[in-house]
């Protein structure tokens, strides 16, 4: 599903070159919850939003459904994400303006899906994660679980191919962090990819697959038994 | 989608209260106003394009090009007419247009009016609308007279005029017409006026002057065939100068004129019928094309600075949006996608203030227009014209670059929270920097006009104007009579210091009217231009006039009115004689000068001082007398006048005014003007200073944290308000040295068309500075003070 090769970016200022991403190497199939960890500054990030295709790396190629697409341009970029991969932000990122109803909407709103549809969808996917009573709230009227919550909804009500998840249990408290784990799992288990960057060993065990990075690089791969998870 | 726009927009103009105030309440004044400014300069533009073939009509005039000079006029002799048709036959229509005051008797009502004198092609060439009778008939017969609609309800009420008959009291005579034509009322972008037309022939000077070349006191017009461009017909009208004024241009030649590029001392020329509104050289009637321009300035530099504005915060807040914006690119929103977001946000915004504008304008109306002396109205379909042209240019500039710069923004980046999101601080400085210059430029712009006008009315005329009252005598009476009654009867009033009575007017009356009559005459081989006046006895000690030389006239001397003439100093300076005393001029019927004059300001300070001749009035002439002047010893005084007048002529308003007020009448233009710059500029400083605020408040809020560190490591709270105010003062300092040079020279070049004027003030321009950085500190200072004294934990706690 995702094959990256010789992978590189580069980050320059006027007289510092910083290389945050340095030849790395990564297959992930269909199917796998794959966690990164790795310490501040390792890179880990800077992966995720290439894989996310909302950054463009420096050198290397990368495969994504098949598509050579290190070299797309910003529309094309926008448009393969947008059918196909959905995101969870540490710092839930909904939009301050509009209602629990309308954040999970706008992801339909952009894929040109009718107003009936997108009706029954978000309904579907709020009643699922537990927030139809908020939907139509504020995201500064909820707590972090909650709003973290919409966000994985946001995440998933395009039925993405692919869920990037950049420390989603970052702001979280012990108890609504294991919620979110359990649902990401979950959704795993429904058939969604899943690819999620943490600094907590906790939450990448929930994972089958746990990436090491160090200074741009992959140092270690350690695959987990199913059993481990739960 | 458009929904969502529209939600989220409204959703973000509540949120961000105080910009979105700024904004619409900026962009509506702002709309308001150029709204107003643009129906005057789309109004002005519009002055006789009404006319079916106005493309193919102009005026004659002349061009002279005498020894001292060349010489534009619109006036002509009454046979050029006859000329014109038998030279050339191709032009469709030759008229001759001349007005004068008129009474009007109809059943014992007595009606002041003017009268318009015109040939009987007059509604063939010229599409005023006849709303009884048809174009080619109504002026066929002599004794026939076409009424206004607005005339023919003030004489006639509800009664139909047509076929009825008046008594018209034209220059003393009186003429039984009969009504045969009503005419709609002329629309308020016409530059020809009428109030009764009638056939040339009845002009009180045609008889004697119908074959005369010499006395030129009527304007003509003529249409020209679709074949015929205005180069080949002023070719040709060389050949009928030359047939029928060869006598004149023999005597140019002989005065050593010059011959212009063509060979010509003296030629005939063409002004389009739509240049007539602009033409303030040869008919001097019309306004100077600078005024609607200046308009047009002034409303395009308050469009930009309300536009800066926008600009300005929209950028800015859209700083604290970047998140948004990464989010919804994440999400999979494309760059168009975004951009008809904030499009839609700002478009909404630029609506809501336009219908504010739209009142605001509505409620301003009243009084722009009185200031404009002009009846433009909303409900007018240039509105959709100015609108549009206002919407076209706040949106494309105000709207369109701040949605393509947030579209712009990497989500990568902006969700990192790095700040690699540009701050457009270099574009904000420049656009700051323009809206302080365009402020200060009007500033001094204001401060001159204001000077200027000053000067005007206070400038001593040689002559007393403030205890001198002026008191219209009207058509209707006989003045020679009227003034002799008023003398009787003020004779023993210890108020009236003196009497006494002239043709023409000092300054503008309320009637509007400012008269001047030139002659121009042989003297020995020379060609010489006198002003010319007409006064009565004791004119020189009402006015308080000194005599330099000579005597004043006097009932002890019975020739005075036949055979002696006062001139002014730069008359006599003209004769170039030792002393002009005993000279005799050839004016027709020889006349001596008795006395010479001091020079005084006859005419309007923007004209240097001319010669001027003055001859004593006498019953006898055709000349009445249209005005008395009374020397008063104090202003209340008027009230005596009043009673006077009212007991020996009750059927008459009473119209008289003070010399001061006439003086000052005669620079209501420069004092619109004034007043525009005044407002304009005003409201130019607040719309920036406004902006300045907005700027200033977002800046600290982007730099809360740097306030918050350096108040930890110890800044004082004056440390900090400098820290963030020295970059904008700079600006402002800036903005005065650029705008400085440039009122400097806009400025000379308007007090240059002022034979009197004021030096250039070089005040004006520090003290437009410090005003300028006196305002933007105030501004500046109210928002860094406040950030100053943050609790720096409140400003930090936020990382």
């Amino acid at each position: 599903m995702i094959r990256i090769e010789k992978l590189k970016k580069v980050y320059r200022t006027e007289d510092v070159e910083t290389t945050a991403l340095n030849e790395v190497d990564i297959t992930i199939n269909q199917g796998e919850f794959v966690s990164i960890m790795g310490p501040s500054g390792c890179g880990k990030s800077t992966l995720l939003n290439i894989l996310g295709l909302i950054d463009n790396p420096s050198g290397g190629a990368y495969h994504f459904l098949d598509h050579e697409v290190s070299k797309y341009s910003e529309r094309q970029r926008s448009m393969l994400r947008k059918n196909n991969i959905g995101f969870i932000f540490q710092s839930f990122n909904l939009i301050d303006e509009l209602t629990v109803f309308e954040n999970v909407e706008l992801p339909l709103i952009y894929t040109k899906v009718s107003s009936r549809d997108r009706k029954t969808r978000v309904e579907e996917v709020l009643e699922r994660m537990n927030m139809m009573h908020r939907r139509n709230h504020f995201p500064q009227q909820l707590s972090g679980g909650q709003q973290q919550r919409v966000a994985v909804a946001r995440a998933i009500v395009n039925n993405p191919k692919i869920i990037l998840a950049d420390e989603p249990t970052g702001n979280l408290d012990s108890a609504n962090g294991n919620d979110v784990m359990k649902t990401l799992v979950h959704l795993n288990d429904e058939g969604a990819t899943i690819i999620m960057v943490t600094h907590s060993q906790f939450c990448a065990e929930f994972g089958n697959r746990i990436i090491r990075m160090l200074d741009g690089q992959v140092v270690t791969e350690n695959l987990l038994s199913k059993a481990a998870r739960l | 989608m458009i929904y969502n726009i529209l939600k989220i927009a409204y959703r973000n103009i509540l949120k961000r209260k105080l910009f979105s105030a700024i904004n619409v309440i900026g962009l509506a004044v702002a709309m308001g106003v150029s709204l107003l400014l643009l129906l005057t300069v789309f109004h002005q533009f519009s002055f006789d394009n009404f006319h079916k073939n106005g493309d193919r009509i102009y005026q004659v005039y002349n061009v002279t090009n005498h020894s001292s000079g060349i010489a534009k006029g619109a006036t002509q002799a009454s046979p050029l007419k006859e000329a014109l048709e038998s030279e050339m036959p191709e032009l469709e229509h030759v008229m001759r247009w001349s007005s004068g005051p008129a009474s009007i008797k109809y059943e014992g009502d007595i009606i002041e009016s003017s009268i318009r004198f015109t040939d009987a092609n007059f509604f063939e060439m010229f599409s005023f609308q006849l709303l009884e009778g048809t174009p080619n008939q109504v002026l066929a017969n002599l004794n026939t007279v076409v009424l206004s609609e607005k005339t023919a309800a003030k004489v006639f009420g509800e009664e139909n005029p047509i076929g009825k008959t008046i008594t018209l009291n034209i220059a003393g005579k009186a003429y039984r017409m009969e009504v045969s034509g009503l005419v709609e009322d002329e629309p308020n972008n016409s530059s020809l006026h009428y109030n009764m037309i009638t056939r040339f022939e009845n002009h009180p000077d045609y008889q004697d002057n119908k074959d005369n070349f010499d006395n030129q006191f009527l304007g003509m017009f003529v249409q020209l065939p679709p074949t015929l461009s205005q180069q080949e017909a002023e070719e040709k009208l060389k050949g009928v100068v030359h047939k029928y004024r060869n006598d004149e241009i023999e005597q140019l030649q002989k005065d050593g004129a010059q011959p212009d590029v063509e060979g010509e001392v003296y030629s005939l020329k063409l002004l389009p019928l739509n240049d007539l509104h602009f033409d303030t050289e040869i008919t001097g009637n019309g306004i100077s094309i600078a005024l609607p321009m200046g308009l047009l300035i002034i409303a395009f530099f308050i469009l930009v600075i309300v536009c800066i504005n926008f600009i300005n915060l929209t950028i800015g807040t859209a700083l604290t949006r970047a998140r948004e914006v990464g989010v919804r690119k994440v999400l999979g929103a494309t760059k168009r996608q975004l951009i008809s977001q904030f499009f839609g946000e700002v478009s909404l915004l630029i609506f809501v203030a336009l219908f504010l504008g739209l009142i605001l304008a509505q409620f301003g109306l009243a009084d722009y227009n009185q200031l404009f002396r002009q009846k433009i109205s909303l409900y007018n379909p240039t509105l959709i014209f100015a609108i549009g042209s206002i919407l076209v240019f706040v949106g494309l500039i105000g709207g369109s670059y701040p949605a393509l710069v947030l579209s712009r923004f990497q989500p990568a980046s902006v969700l990192k929270g790095s700040t690699s999101v540009q701050k457009p601080g270099k574009l904000r400085n420049i656009l700051v920097l323009l809206q302080f210059t365009l402020s200060v430029f009007l500033i001094i712009c204001t401060m001159i006009v204001w000077n200027q006008i000053d000067y005007l009315r206070s400038k001593p005329l040689g002559y007393s104007k403030e205890d001198v009252i002026s008191i219209p005598i009207g058509n209707e009476l006989d003045s020679y009579q009227v003034l002799q009654r008023m003398r009787n009867e003020l004779a023993a009033n210890p108020n009236v210091k003196s009497i006494t009575g002239s043709y023409g007017n000092l300054g503008m009356g309320k009637d509007g009217s400012r008269t001047t009559s030139i002659m121009g005459f042989s003297q020995g081989d020379r060609l010489l231009r006198t002003h010319w006046a007409v006064v009565d006895y004791d004119y020189f000690e009402t006015l308080n006039i000194p005599l330099v030389e000579g005597r004043s006239f006097s009932p002890e001397f019975p020739t005075d009115s036949s055979e002696s003439i006062i001139i002014n100093e730069t008359f006599a300076r003209q004769l170039g004689e030792d002393s002009p005393i005993g000279t005799v001029l050839d004016l027709g019927p020889d006349r001596k000068v008795i006395g010479v004059v001091k020079d005084y300001h006859f005419l309007p300070l923007d004209k240097a001082m001319e010669p001027l001749s003055l001859v004593l009035a006498k019953p006898i002439d055709d000349f009445r007398l249209g005005y008395i002047f009374v020397s008063v010893s104090n202003r209340t005084a008027m009230s005596n006048l009043e009673e006077t007048w009212k007991k020996l002529y009750p059927e008459t308003i009473f119209q008289a005014t003070f010399l001061d007020e006439n003086n000052q009448r005669q620079y209501q233009v420069e004092e619109s003007i004034a007043k525009l710059f005044t407002t304009s500029g005003l409201l130019a400083i607040i719309l920036s200073c406004m902006g300045l605020f907005g700027v200033v408040v977002l800046v600290t809020s982007q730099r809360t944290k740097e306030i918050g560190i350096r108040k930890v490591l110890g800044a004082s709270v004056p440390s900090i308000v400098g820290l963030i105010s020295k970059e904008f003062i700079l600006l402002v300092a800036i903005a005065i040295v650029i705008a400085a040079p440039m009122g400097w020279w806009l400025m000379k070049q308007w007090l240059q068309s002022y034979a009197y004027s004021i030096d250039f003030p070089w005040w004006s321009i520090p003290l437009a500075g410090i005003m300028a950085i006196l305002i933007a500190v105030v501004t500046l200072g109210i928002q860094s003070v406040r950030a100053a004294l943050t609790n720096p934990i409140d400003a930090l706690r936020d990382e």
